[in-house]
C-alpha cells in the first residue's frame, strides 16, 4: 500500500490517525504503540503478503539472538553477531540478488555453450533494501555497545515496522528512535502533528504533481530508440530525469517524515538540497543522507580501520596512506552501495562512477572545485549527476553507452515526443525548488516558518495544504481515466 | 498558536480526510456523473481472489481508486486544470488544437495521409457498393445511397497543431474513396466538398468548436441538400421544411459539444454562439411517407435528436456502426448482424449510408460487404457460418475475439465468415 494512493490516503491514513489520536489520550505508550505495531503490519501485509511472514520471522529471530549478544561475552557474542549478520544478507542476497547471481552464472553458461541452470525467478519483496539495512545498524549498534539492546519485543517490532519509513526509509538507528517509542508526549502536540501533515502534503505534492508528471515523458525518450533519439532529446531526459528521482524519493522521505510527525516521531532528514552541492563529496552529504552516514559509519569506516591495520607505513608509491585507505574503502563501499540500489550492472557501474568522483574530489578536484567559485563548482557536479542518473536509470551497460553517446555527438533528426507545456512547466518549477536553497535566507525562513508559527500563518497553511491535498489526490484519482467519446467498437 | 486552534485545525484536516469515505456510502452531496465510456474496475471479492498472490489487493486499490466518493468532481478538476492551464485533453482520442478547438484523433489522421489501405481495397468496396446498389434498385426498388458526412479536421484545417501536419502525405484515406467511387461511377453524396465550399459563405457555424459532429444548423443544411438529391436523382418527395427564423446563443446543444463534455470539465470551453434554426415540415397527408433504413454513425443522431427524420419519414430503423439497431436497443440491445437481410431489407423504401470521413473504417461499417454475401454467395457464407460453428476449435477462437473487442459474438462469427467469403473469391479470380 503506498502513500499515494485513495486506498491510503482517504481510507487509511484517517482512520488510522482517528484510532491513534483516541489511544494517544491514555496515558500510556502501550496501547498506541501496540496499535501503532500492528496496523504497520497489516500495511506491510497488504504489499507482500508472503513476504511479512518472512520478516516477521526475522524480526522475531533477530531480537532473542541480540538478547543474547548483549548478555554473552567473546567468541559466543561474536558468533551470533554473524549470525544476525548472515540471516539478514542472507535474506537480501536470496530474494533481491539471487536472480541477478543466476543470470550471470548463465552467462558464463552459455559462453562454454552450456545449456542453462533452471531458475524460477523471486519476486522482489517491496522494501527488504531499507528493512535490511535497519536492521543490520541495530545488529551493529548492539554489538559494539553504542546502544542498550531493546528489552521488549514489542519495543523492537514497532521500530523496525512502524510504516511510515518502512518502505522506503529514512534508515532510522535505533539510537534515534527508541526514546521516543517510550515516551513521546513531548511531540504529540497538535502545532507538530499539523506541521507534520504540512511536510506529509509537500511530499505528495512533489511525488505526484512534479516527479511523476516528469516521468511519463522521461519513460516516452527512455523507450526511444537509435533511430528516434536526437541528442537534444537526450539531454531533455537525462535533465528531467535527474529531477524526477529526486522529487519521487525527496517526496517520499517528506512524505514518510511527515506521516511519523503525525504519529509523534521525529526521523532523521534524508535530503538537503542535494543539487546545490560544490562537488561529489557534498552531494552524498546532501543525498539520501540516512544511506549514507549508514555506509559511512558500518561499512566505510570499518573498512579503512581493517586496512589501516594492516597498511603500517606513511607512504606507498608516493601516495599517502590516508589517501590509500579513503580510495580503497571509498570505491568498495560505493561499488556496494550501487549494488544496493539494484540488481543490475548499471547500479554497479553507477556507484563505481560515484567511487571516482569522490576518490577525484579527495585527491584534488574538490580544491578546484572551490578555486572556480560556487555557481561553477555547482554546476559542473550536475552535470556529472546528470551523467551519473543516466546510468542509474539505463536498463542496460548497453544502452547507458548508447544514450551518452547521443547526448554527446549532436545527432538532430525530427523530435518523435511531444513536450507540451506540462512538462516545461513542472521541469522549470522542480529546478526551481531544487536550488532556491543556494539562498540561504529561503532556508532560514523555511525554518522560521515551521519551527514557531503564528495562529494566522498556521491557519493559512493548513488552508494551502488542503489545497494542495485536493489537488493531489485529484490527480491521483483521475490518473488512467482517459474514456472514450464513444464504445469501443 | 493556541490548543484550541491546532486541535480545531487537526480535527477540520482529519474530518476532511474522512469526507470521500462518507460522501461514497451517503452521498450526501450530488456529484454529476463522467461522460464517456470506459471500463470501470470491479469490485473483488475477498473469498474469490488471492491474497497471497497480491492480486486481491491490486484489483482493492484500483476499485476504491475509482470509486472514492468525490471520483467524479476530482476528475473534473483535474481535466479542467490540465486543459486550462496547459491545453491538454484526458480523453482518448480527443486533440486541441489552436484556440482551443477540438477534434477526435482519426479525422486528423485521415487529413494527414495516415492508416491508408491499397488503392485495391479503395476499388473493390467501391465496385461491391455499386453492384449492391443495382440491386436493391432492380430487384426491389430500393434506392441505396453513401453519404460522405463531412469532417471537421478537413473543415478547420487551420486550428490543428502543428506537431500533426508536419508528416502529411497524399493520397488520404478521404481522397482514396472519392477516386474509387468515381472511378466506379456510383451515386454518392460528398457532404465534405460541400461543406468546404460553403465555409466561408455561410452566415451560420457549420461547425461546432466544442464537438466532432456538424453543428445543428450544419445538419440542417445538409438534409435539406439529401432532400433535393433524393428529389431530384429518384423522384422520392419528402416534405418542405420551411424556417421560421434561425436564433443565435451562447448555448450549445449535446450534439454540438460531444467532444467538450467527453473531457469533463468544470464549465465549458468558451466557444462561440452558435445558430439554431425554428423551422416546421409540412405535412405529407397526400405523399406516402417512407420507410427508411440508416446505417452509419453518430452524425445521424442530429438528424433524429431535432425530429428531422420523424418528420420526413413514416418510420426509419438505424443501425448504429452497422450494430445496434435503434430505436429498439434503447430498450433492449438489438443486434443488427440478428436480423435476416432477405426479410428486413424489402421491407424499406430508401437506405442510406452515412459514413464520417472522420471514421472511414469501412463505408457502411461492413454492411455493404455483408449485404453482397447475403445476397450474392448466400450459400458460400452459410458454409463458412456453419463450419465456424461446428468447430469447437474456431468457435472458441471467435468468441474470445468478441470478447477482447467487447463486441457480440454473431457479430464476429458473421464478419469472419464474410471475410472468409471474400478471400475465396479473391484466390478464384486469380
Amino acid at each position: 500500500m503506498i502513500f499515494n494512493t485513495s486506498l491510503f490516503l482517504l481510507y487509511f491514513l484517517p482512520v488510522f490517525l482517528i484510532l491513534y489520536y483516541l489511544l494517544a489520550w491514555i496515558p500510556r505508550s502501550w496501547p498506541k504503540n501496540t496499535f501503532l505495531l500492528l496496523v504497520s503490519i497489516f500495511y506491510y501485509a497488504w504489499g507482500a503478503p508472503l513476504f511479512v511472514f518472512v520478516v516477521i520471522g526475522s524480526v522475531l529471530a533477530d531480537f532473542f539472538i541480540l538478547k543474547e549478544v548483549s548478555r554473552s561475552q567473546g567468541g559466543k557474542r561474536k558468533a551470533l553477531f554473524w549470525l544476525s549478520v548472515v540471516m539478514n544478507l542472507g535474506l537480501l542476497l536470496y530474494f533481491k540478488y539471487m536472480n541477478f547471481f543466476v543470470d550471470q552464472f548463465n552467462d558464463i553458461l552459455s559462453w562454454f555453450g552450456s545449456p542453462p541452470a533452471q531458475w524460477t525467478k523471486i519476486a522482489l519483496p517491496i522494501g527488504i533494501s531499507f528493512i535490511t539495512f535497519q536492521k543490520l545498524s541495530y545488529t551493529f549498534d548492539v554489538y559494539k555497545g553504542r546502544h542498550a539492546v531493546v528489552r521488549r519485543l514489542h519495543d523492537y517490532a514497532l521500530y523496525i515496522f512502524m510504516f511510515p519509513q518502512l518502505l522506503s526509509g529514512p534508515i532510522v538507528r535505533v539510537g534515534q528512535i527508541y526514546d521516543q517509542i517510550l515516551n513521546r508526549k513531548a511531540q504529540e502536540t497538535s502545532n507538530e502533528r499539523l506541521i507534520g501533515f504540512y511536510r506529509f502534503v509537500i511530499g505528495l505534492a512533489k511525488k505526484v504533481l512534479i516527479a511523476d508528471v516528469l516521468g511519463v515523458t522521461v519513460n516516452e525518450i527512455f523507450a526511444l530508440n537509435s533511430l528516434e533519439l536526437s541528442s537534444s532529446l537526450a539531454w531533455v531526459g537525462a535533465i528531467a530525469y535527474t529531477f524526477q528521482i529526486y522529487f519521487d524519493f525527496s517526496g517520499y522521505t517528506d512524505m514518510a517524515i511527515g506521516l511519523a510527525k503525525m504519529a509523534g516521531f521525529r526521523l532523521p532528514e534524508n535530503f538537503n538540497f542535494p543539487y546545490i552541492s560544490t562537488s561529489i563529496t557534498e552531494f552524498w552529504k546532501r543525498w539520501h543522507i540516512t544511506l549514507s552516514l549508514w555506509l559511512r559509519d558500518y561499512l566505510f569506516l570499518p573498512i579503512a580501520y581493517s586496512a589501516s591495520r594492516k597498511l603500517k607505513k606513511d607512504k606507498y608509491l608516493g601516495i599517502r596512506t590516508d589517501k590509500i585507505l579513503y580510495i580503497f574503502a571509498a570505491a568498495i563501499t560505493f561499488l556496494l552501495c550501487g549494488f544496493w540500489h539494484g540488481a543490475a550492472w548499471t547500479f554497479i557501474f553507477w556507484g563505481g562512477y560515484m567511487a571516482f568522483f569522490l576518490i577525484l574530489d579527495r585527491l584534488f578536484l574538490m580544491k578546484w572545485m572551490k578555486k572556480a567559485g560556487r555557481v561553477p563548482a555547482i554546476l559542473l557536479t550536475f552535470f556529472f549527476l546528470v551523467i551519473g542518473w543516466v546510468i542509474f536509470r539505463s536498463e542496460s551497460l548497453d544502452f547507458a553507452y548508447f544514450y551518452l553517446c547521443r547526448m554527446f555527438l549532436f545527432v538532430t533528426m525530427p523530435n518523435e515526443i511531444w513536450l507540451n507545456s506540462k512538462f516545461w512547466t513542472m521541469l522549470v518549477i522542480a529546478i526551481c525548488f531544487s536550488f532556491w536553497g543556494v539562498w540561504k535566507r529561503i532556508e532560514r525562513w523555511s525554518e522560521k516558518l515551521f519551527s514557531t508559527p503564528k495562529s494566522l500563518t498556521v491557519i493559512l497553511m493548513t488552508v494551502a495544504a488542503i489545497l494542495l491535498f485536493i489537488l493531489s489526490e485529484a490527480t491521483i484519482t483521475s490518473s488512467g481515466f482517459s474514456p472514450f467519446i464513444y464504445f469501443r467498437f | 498558536m493556541s490548543k484550541v486552534l491546532g486541535n480545531t485545525l487537526l480535527i477540520l484536516v482529519i474530518g476532511l480526510l474522512t469526507l470521500p469515505g462518507i460522501q461514497r456510502r451517503e452521498q450526501f452531496i450530488h456529484t454529476h456523473m463522467l461522460w464517456g465510456a470506459y471500463t470501470p474496475a470491479t469490485n473483488p471479492d475477498f473469498f474469490d481472489s488471492f491474497w497471497f498472490s497480491g492480486d486481491y489487493q491490486l484489483q482493492k486499490t484500483r476499485w476504491i481508486n475509482e470509486t472514492n466518493g468525490f471520483k467524479n468532481d476530482f476528475v473534473r478538476l483535474y481535466n479542467q486544470i490540465d486543459f486550462s492551464l496547459f491545453g491538454l485533453p484526458h480523453a482518448t482520442g480527443i486533440i486541441v488544437g489552436k484556440k482551443r478547438y477540438l477534434y477526435y484523433v482519426e479525422g486528423i489522421f485521415n487529413l494527414t495521409g495516415r492508416n491508408v489501405f491499397d488503392s485495391s481495397y479503395y476499388s473493390s468496396t467501391a465496385n461491391r457498393y455499386k453492384r449492391l446498389q443495382e440491386f436493391l434498385m432492380d430487384r426491389h426498388g430500393i434506392p441505396l445511397l453513401l453519404i460522405l458526412a463531412p469532417d471537421k479536421a478537413s473543415f478547420y484545417p487551420e486550428y490543428i497543431p502543428s506537431r500533426f501536419l508536419k508528416n502529411t502525405k497524399t493520397p488520404t484515406k478521404y481522397s482514396s474513396w472519392v477516386h474509387a467511387l468515381e472511378d466506379a461511377q456510383v451515386p454518392y453524396l460528398d457532404f465534405n466538398r460541400y461543406f468546404r465550399l460553403m465555409k466561408d459563405t455561410s452566415r451560420y457555424h457549420l461547425y461546432p468548436k466544442n464537438g466532432s459532429h456538424w453543428s445543428s444548423y450544419g445538419a440542417l443544411l445538409a438534409f435539406d441538400s439529401l432532400h433535393r438529391y433524393l428529389q431530384k436523382k429518384y423522384n422520392i418527395r419528402l416534405p418542405d421544411r420551411i424556417q421560421e427564423g434561425v436564433n443565435t446563443t451562447q448555448e450549445l446543444f449535446d450534439d454540438n459539444r460531444d467532444l467538450s463534455r467527453t473531457l469533463n470539465l468544470i464549465w465549458e470551453p468558451a466557444h462561440p454562439s452558435m445558430d439554431y434554426a425554428t423551422y416546421y415540415f409540412t405535412p405529407l397527408d397526400t405523399l406516402k411517407k417512407l420507410n427508411l433504413l440508416v446505417v452509419g454513425d453518430s452524425y445521424f443522431w442530429q438528424w433524429i435528436h431535432p425530429g428531422i427524420i420523424q418528420n420526413n419519414f413514416s418510420h426509419y430503423h438505424f443501425w448504429y456502426y452497422n450494430q445496434g439497431v435503434y430505436p429498439e436497443s434503447k430498450k433492449k440491445y438489438l443486434n443488427a448482424y440478428t436480423l435476416d437481410l432477405h426479410e428486413t431489407i424489402p421491407h424499406y423504401d430508401l437506405i442510406l449510408l452515412l459514413q464520417s470521413t472522420g471514421a472511414y473504417l469501412d463505408i457502411g461499417y461492413g454492411f455493404i460487404e455483408r449485404a453482397c454475401c447475403e445476397f450474392f454467395y448466400k450459400e458460400r457464407l452459410d458454409d463458412y457460418m456453419n463450419q465456424i460453428r461446428n468447430s469447437e476449435k474456431e468457435f472458441a477462437r471467435v468468441q474470445q475475439k468478441a470478447a477482447d473487442k467487447g463486441l457480440p459474438g454473431e457479430t464476429v462469427l458473421c464478419r469472419e465468415a464474410i471475410s472468409r467469403v471474400f478471400d475465396e473469391i479473391k484466390k478464384q479470380k486469380r
